[in-house]
């Protein structure tokens, strides 16, 4: 990849790579910092990344970078406590999106990111699992789950006008 | 086998099992009467069931980690994975009819099929990176090279650009300061455009301005050694550091200048030659200053034209690029070598002659 290739991949992917780690850290330095990360290590093996190949390569060293960040931290949210949390709103929302962004933020890790990287990014079953280091059998399972957690989490579509 | 503090956990066991001996029971319960600090322990085993009171534990989605299986049927217990596998699109045409029907003998079921299809998370496109800049990198010129060969092209463009400096400062300062060479350097970059100091001399400046200039010449000649004297660096050190100065500066006038051969060799063409060659040393500016080029004999040059990056680049535009800068630098360095060494042994002959 050449360094036009490289800049061109910037305008194209940060955007995306940004909101998915957003979306899971909720904390936007620490998002931007990944994504700079990502982008300094794409940029380190840069002649051994085709273009084609960026994006998912972006995507990946992404994921794992924040796993590590997560991690060291001692955030993640341990599975149990993620169950405890199956509950459905008693509620009104004003809007489903508004809802939906609550869901996701009780979802654990692994099923919060597999399910943005399917909605945000419309990746595959086969890449988000390339991404994630899962097989695609379990990428699925933790998207299923994860829209029965949402689909419990609202509840009734009528609670939402 | 007598119960001690060793073994009790076994006839713990036997007992509420229901496997215990008579004999065992009995002595099972005089040892419990002379170790009280054991009745938590015993009445404790009592409570460890993993058949009781544990709800049944499946697992959900049995039919997604299948594979695609015609043969299943949609009912009233799976139907959430057919739904979600409906907006996800996994569903096959036939597993699709088969969850219309589903849906039309379940008529309560409709809302939280349509609630399923609206599950989508959507990307807030108002949030955006607003780091671009940062992680780009400047691209100097469109041609399709990595950039692993454009740190080599540079760093050997700008290995030229010193050795051809430095060629020219060892005919100025080399071994000649004693005699007053150093002086021709020193009028050769005074002005602006490179002139053979002994024509110039011969032809145009009366006798007069000769004086004036011989006598220019030893004040120069005792600040030069003087400054040499002073600093005590080696030529090549003490002209790498005015030479990356002018690149630091891009005094291009006074590199194209300084590295004029003939007229053969426009001035043009030396300032556009040395402004890509500086854009280049811009795009590289760190990588460059850390290096330690070694620019002092025909050792480098023969390294560098027998290198496999000239020889085998495998990128034409590249490896044509390296090859006609090396040469351009070469036969220039060449001819100003030659012009300088014909111009000092012309003053020297005539110093000589006085």
């Amino acid at each position: 990849m050449t360094t036009k290739e490289y800049n061109k991949c910037v305008d194209a992917y940060s955007d995306g790579v940004y909101r998915f780690i957003l979306k899971n850290l909720r904390d936007e330095d620490k998002a931007k910092d990944v994504v700079q990360d990502s982008f300094i290590k794409m940029w380190d093996k840069v002649d051994d990344i085709s273009s084609e190949k960026a994006r998912s390569y972006l995507f990946t060293t992404a994921y794992h970078t924040m796993i590590d960040l997560i991690r060291r931290e001692k955030k993640q949210i341990s599975l149990e406590e993620s169950f405890t949390r199956n509950l459905s709103v008693d509620h009104q929302y004003s809007d489903l999106k508004e809802v939906l962004d609550l869901a996701v933020e009780r979802l654990p890790e692994i099923q919060k990111s597999v399910i943005l990287l399917r909605d945000y990014e419309g990746y595959s079953y086969e890449e988000i699992g390339d991404i994630c280091g899962l097989n695609e059998s379990q990428v699925k399972v933790y998207i299923y789950r994860a829209r029965l957690f949402l689909k419990n989490y609202i509840g009734d579509l009528e609670k939402v006008i | 086998m007598n119960i001690n503090r060793e073994n009790y956990e076994e006839f713990f066991l036997d007992y509420h099992e229901g496997a215990i001996s008579e004999e065992a029971k009995l002595q099972l319960i005089a040892f419990m009467e002379l170790n009280p600090d054991l009745k938590e322990e015993f009445y404790a085993f009592e409570n460890i069931s993993f058949a009781e009171d544990t709800p049944a534990i499946t697992f959900d989605f049995k039919e997604s980690l299948k594979k695609q299986n015609t043969a299943t049927l949609i009912t009233k217990n799976n139907y959430h994975e057919f739904f979600i596998a409906a907006a996800e699109g996994d569903l096959l045409a036939s597993q699709q009819k088969q969850l219309e029907i589903f849906l039309s003998d379940n008529t309560s079921l409709f809302n939280e099929y349509q609630l399923y299809k609206k599950l989508k998370l959507v990307p807030d496109h108002s949030i955006v990176y607003d780091r671009k800049a940062s992680l780009k990198h400047l691209s100097v010129f469109s041609l399709p090279i990595s950039r692993k060969v454009l740190y080599q092209t540079a760093s050997i463009a700008a290995s030229l650009l010193l050795l051809a400096s430095v060629s020219v400062y060892y005919y100025q300062h080399g071994n000649k300061i004693d005699s007053g060479m150093a002086v021709v350097s020193s009028h050769l970059y005074s002005n602006d455009t490179f002139k053979p100091i002994v024509k110039h001399t011969e032809k145009v400046l009366p006798v007069e301005a000769k004086k004036q200039t011989q006598n220019k010449i030893t004040e120069t000649t005792v600040a030069v050694a003087v400054e040499v004297n002073k600093t005590e660096k080696s030529p090549v050190a003490e002209h790498r550091e005015s030479t990356m100065s002018l690149l630091a500066s891009r005094d291009i006038n006074q590199l194209a200048v300084a590295n004029r051969q003939n007229q053969l060799q426009s001035y043009d063409e030396n300032r556009s030659y040395y402004t890509s060659v500086l854009d280049l040393l811009a795009f590289t500016d760190e990588k460059i200053a850390n290096e330690d080029l070694i620019v002092s004999n025909d050792n480098y040059k023969n390294s560098i034209l027998n290198s496999d990056l000239v020889k085998n680049q495998p990128i034409a535009e590249a490896g044509s690029f390296i090859k006609n800068a090396a040469i351009i630098s070469f036969s220039r360095l060449e001819a100003i070598g030659a012009d300088i060494k014909d111009t000092y042994q012309a003053i020297e002959k005539k110093l000589e002659r006085k």
